[in-house]
């Protein structure tokens, strides 16, 4: 067991001993750097370098620093002054490069080695004067090393290639720089809030930029090629849906070579008089109502899935633009683009955030200190703010620490769980009910254009949005009453409770209408969905945003004016970032039947963005309770990640299974999937690439691939397991030597202190006391010595020691030339070894 | 931007931009901030050296707890008082891109408040005080944290913490990034 107040109480002897620690390391260091790599080799050697040329420019700074005092604010002296110092920094430059010098691998005169160079210097924490200095010598000398060696053509090409590489990366860099959205929005919110909030800033706009992206790609293949087409291709409506019910007859035996020959003037000749009403294609007049319900005027526009062409066009002569080509490669193209994105960026953060640091949980005071101040944080109100939240942080945990040591009693415990299972059971009726709710709205709300109101369009997609907003805020409520010990688990059921409601809003919507897609009905299922999304991001857009902001600007108006009980709005980080996913999730589903939904998703993105700023700088404060920004951001990146995959499958399920309506670009095929094997094979006769395909999709190939994977990583969690053994190992080794190199520390101060005043009765007894002792723990040890840590001689002894730091080896020699050399040679293989398993340890936790 | 490139020339941008983990832009734009701080002194000569005072009133550096330990730290002269380098060295180690260990190395540094190379018991106790501000804690629960700390970290049980085991409990915690950083 280890006790600070075995120790604390005794500071002088500690310090003794963290100053001969820190001398033993310097004296350490050299031999260490035999078993470090050799990138760390580079660094404790420099590191060295720069510690004596610290101590010799000291002496020459203290005047310096005096000088500078004085004077106030003049840049004439400030010059003198550079030139003062000129002699020193040159000193500590010249010994730092000595030191950089033993190492060929920086002095060779090419870009790798240059770059190396420059990367050991930037690592290096010296003054930027210095590093320039440094910089300049270091050229010289190795233009002098090797004045002109010739290199391979071969070499050559591959340095030129890093440094071409180097140089884009600059530049792209500055680029990023230069172009970074919101950048100084982002910096106003983050110095009000700390780094919590703009986190879930810097998340929205990163889903921001991807979605504008794949804006971008859609519209330049999909929307606007078709509205060109509706405009010049000089095609009625009434004729295309003739096409399509004309081709829905005839598909069957026609490949998509015919129709790439028929042009659209053909079409004309041979099926203009044949008129098969499907669906019922009237341009409905334009009405305020359309634009939000989606409906009316936009059904039969480019706005939906049951718009866009089967044809393929000729708009420039001898280029065939096929839309359901276009159609099928644009999705393909930009759901494997948001699929790289988001799994790619939640691998990172997932490494960075659980991989990487599993086993620093343990370490939660350190982490509160060393890691507590938001260094991001700018104004006044904020700091005081942090202060108190970090006091109470600490003291709750303090006092958590000690309530833990009382164990519950039976009781209480029934009670606590008695209540989870009741909030789970309530959390899961909510589900349910929302999910019942949303079918019988949409049931409800069957049948065509021309029934439905306004009212009865909407109703779903108001419920759906009240639904969505409220039940966050009960579910936060309900939480308290499960009275988890930790914060951060209330935190996460809340975050999955609200996620799994907008998955339930979701996946029930998709239900519906792929059953309906079953029936045989003549509507459009797709663009009935389409729709639906529609409404859904709009209403959220006008009751959620809109709603919220103003409910906030209510309530910090009437904080401010009339009732100071109700209490700022606070910035909600889960909530907003939830409703953010919820929204994404939406347009991924959407985005299919709805291509420019990327438009509309983009513009409310926008907007929200600006809305959310000023509620935040104007209307809320900051949360009391600070927010561990890491891991709850891989925790909304493994959301949205999972609401991706999801709509991936549903995805896959629909182009393989569900049979196409009458509508759109994929009209006339069984399913989707029919429609694309055939442009494969008219795109490339050769069959091999449809053998390699069934080949790999074999029972048993998939089988063997998943059995391997497994393996793989059973194998890796084996090693891990190892990893995490040996760590321990190592830690106990650690402990045990650290004892061992206390125990002789304090005879080694015993036998210099005896060595060094013989004569002192006093200082004998010490000895004399301390002998008896030495056979007992560590603990005690200190504490023996503690009780004389008031004699004058230990003073002294720590003078020395505080001496000798600087200059070891004249006073050692002077004092005992027997021990002297003997203390050298302890602490030389104690810090050795203590050195040597602390970086152990630290490997075997990196992997 | 255009006044600021007219100060420096293309090599001194060159060797900033080699030797912080800045680009040149970000390079213009920090001696922007700098030159905020004390317009006409920094207008007279790019590379001023500007008094402790003036630099704390960067407003990331005048709230927090440690700001004029940073200082020390980074100015070349040990008093506080930082040229342009000095600055610019202080805003690319904050930045977002320096490596965690260059973080570590210099939050060492400034958690060291008797410079022994070690933080001990009172330079811990020190760090506790600044972060909580006027408010203190019990003495009591001032012990048992700092038992705590040293309960958690120090892994060779000498009372105090070496860079080592700093660098070690740091390298442990996914908030220490993000939390170490000012940006420009």
């Amino acid at each position: 067991m280890r006790h600070l107040y075995h120790r604390g109480s005794i500071p002088t002897i500690q310090r003794i001993n963290t100053l001969r620690h820190a001398l033993a390391r310097e004296l350490g260091e050299e031999d260490e750097a035999e078993y470090l790599p050799l990138q760390d080799l580079n660094e404790v050697r420099v590191r060295q370098a720069r510690r004596v040329a610290f101590e010799d420019t000291e002496d020459f700074s203290s005047p310096m620093s005096a000088h500078a005092g004085n004077d106030e604010h003049d840049s004439v002296t400030s010059h003198i002054q550079d030139a003062s110092c000129e002699y020193p920094l040159e000193q500590a430059a010249v010994k730092i490069v000595n030191a950089m010098e033993k190492d060929n691998s920086l002095m060779r005169d090419n870009p790798l080695s240059e770059q190396r160079r420059l990367d050991t210097l930037r690592e290096m924490p010296e003054s930027l004067t210095l590093k320039r200095t440094i910089r300049r010598k270091l050229i010289n000398r190795v233009n002098k090393k090797q004045g002109g060696s010739p290199l391979g053509v071969f070499k050559q090409l591959r340095y030129q290639f890093s440094m071409s590489i180097t140089k884009l990366n600059d530049l792209i860099k500055d680029m990023i720089y230069s172009c970074e959205l919101w950048y100084s929005s982002i910096k106003v919110i983050e110095g009000h809030y700390g780094s919590g909030v703009a986190t879930f800033f810097r998340f929205f706009r990163s889903l921001f930029i991807m979605n504008c992206i794949v804006f971008f790609i859609s519209h330049s293949f999909l929307v606007i090629p078709q509205i060109l087409y509706d405009h010049l291709g000089t095609v009625s409506c009434n004729l295309l849906w003739n096409n399509s019910s004309v081709q829905n007859i005839s598909s069957l035996n026609s490949s998509l070579e015919d129709m790439i020959d028929t042009t659209i003037f053909s079409d004309e000749e041979y099926y203009g008089e044949q008129h098969v009403p499907t669906f019922q294609c009237i341009q409905t007049n334009f009405s305020i109502g359309n634009i939000f319900t989606g409906e009316g005027y936009f059904t039969n526009t480019s706005l939906y899935y049951g718009h866009y062409s089967n044809q393929s066009w000729e708009a420039i002569p001898g280029i065939h633009y096929s839309f359901p080509m276009a159609y099928f490669f644009t999705f393909l193209f930009c759901y494997v683009f948001i699929f790289i994105c988001l799994s790619v960026s939640m691998a990172k953060s997932y490494r960075k955030s659980f991989i990487e640091t599993s086993q620093g949980i343990k370490n939660i005071y350190a982490h509160k200190i060393f890691c507590g101040w938001d260094f991001g944080i700018a104004t006044e109100e904020s700091a005081i703010l942090k202060s108190k939240s970090i006091l109470n942080e600490l003291r709750e945990l303090l006092s958590e620490d000690e309530k833990s040591d009382m164990s519950q009693n039976c009781k209480m415990r029934f009670h606590i769980i008695g209540v989870r299972i009741c909030v789970h059971i309530l959390s899961t009726f909510i589900l349910i009910f929302t999910g019942g709710v949303i079918w019988f709205l949409l049931s409800a709300n069957l049948g065509y254009d021309e029934e439905r109101t306004y009212q009865s369009s909407m109703m779903m997609s108001l419920i759906v949005t009240i639904i969505m907003m409220i039940s966050p805020v009960i579910f936060s409520w309900i939480v308290r009453f499960e009275e988890y010990r930790k914060p951060r688990t209330a935190l996460y059921f809340t975050l999955v409770r609200t996620f799994q409601l907008g998955m339930v809003v979701i996946s029930v919507l998709l239900a519906f209408w792929l059953k309906r897609s079953k029936a045989d009905t003549q509507e459009c299922w797709e663009t009935s969905l389409g729709q639906e999304v529609y409404r859904l991001i709009l209403v959220d857009f006008l009751i959620a945003i809109l709603g919220t902001a103003l409910a906030e600007f209510v309530r910090k108006r009437i904080y401010l004016t009339l009732w100071r009980k109700i209490g700022q709005p606070e910035f909600d980080i889960a909530r907003n970032t939830l409703n953010l996913i919820y929204n994404e999730t939406l347009f991924f589903v959407g985005f299919f039947f709805c291509p420019p939904a990327s438009l509309i998703i983009i513009i409310k993105m926008f907007i929200t963005f600006y809305i959310k700023k000023i509620g935040a700088l104007k209307n809320c404060q900051p949360s009391e309770h600070s927010w561990r920004a890491a891991q709850t951001q891989t925790v909304f990146l493994v959301l949205s990640f999972i609401s991706m995959l999801s709509v991936i499958i549903v995805y896959g399920y629909i182009l393989m299974n569900v049979k196409a309506s009458d509508c759109g670009p994929f009209r006339g095929y069984p399913s989707m999937y029919e429609m694309i094997l055939e442009e494969i094979f008219q795109l490339k006769q050769d069959h091999a690439i449809i053998k390699v395909f069934v080949y790999i999709t074999k029972p048993g190939v998939v089988a063997g691939i998943l059995i391997g994977m497994c393996v793989v990583v059973y194998y890796l969690r084996a090693q891990s397991q190892a990893h995490i053994h040996m760590v321990d190992i190592l830690r106990e080794m650690l402990h045990l030597e650290a004892k061992d190199k206390d125990f002789l520390l304090s005879n080694i101060t015993k036998v210099s202190e005896g060595g060094w005043i013989y004569g002192n009765k006093r200082n004998y007894d010490v000895q004399h006391h301390s002998n008896k002792l030495s056979g007992t723990t560590n603990s005690e040890h200190g504490r023996s010595e503690g009780s004389y840590s008031s004699s004058s001689s230990t003073q002294r002894v720590s003078e020395w020691l505080l001496k000798s730091t600087r200059s070891v080896d004249p006073i050692l020699d002077s004092s005992t030339s027997s021990t002297g050399g003997d203390t050298r040679g302890y602490e030389n293989v104690l810090v050795e070894t203590d050195e040597r398993n602390l970086s152990n340890v630290k490997l075997q936790e990196a992997k | 931007m255009g006044q600021g490139k007219s100060q420096f020339t293309e090599e001194e941008l060159q060797d900033y931009q080699d030797l912080t983990y800045f680009t040149k832009k970000e390079v213009l734009y920090a001696h922007q901030k700098f030159k905020a701080l004390a317009p006409e002194k920094v207008g007279h000569n790019k590379n001023a050296k500007l008094p402790m005072n003036k630099i704390l009133q960067y407003p990331e550096l005048r709230v927090n707890p440690f700001g004029d330990r940073i200082c020390r730290i980074f100015s070349s002269s040990h008093d506080g008082d930082c040229t342009f380098e000095d600055f610019l060295d202080m805003m690319s180690v904050f930045s977002d891109t320096a490596p965690k260990a260059v973080k570590a190395e210099h939050a060492f540094r400034i958690f060291d408040f008797d410079g022994d190379d070690m933080l001990g018991v009172s330079d811990l106790r020190q760090v506790v005080d600044r972060l909580t501000g006027q408010q203190r804690l019990s003495e009591q629960d001032m012990q048992h944290l700092i038992q705590n700390i040293l309960d958690e970290a120090d892994l060779d049980d000498d009372g105090a913490l070496s860079f080592a085991e700093f660098e070690h409990i740091i390298s442990k915690s996914s908030d220490f990034a993000n939390a170490f950083r000012i940006r420009l």
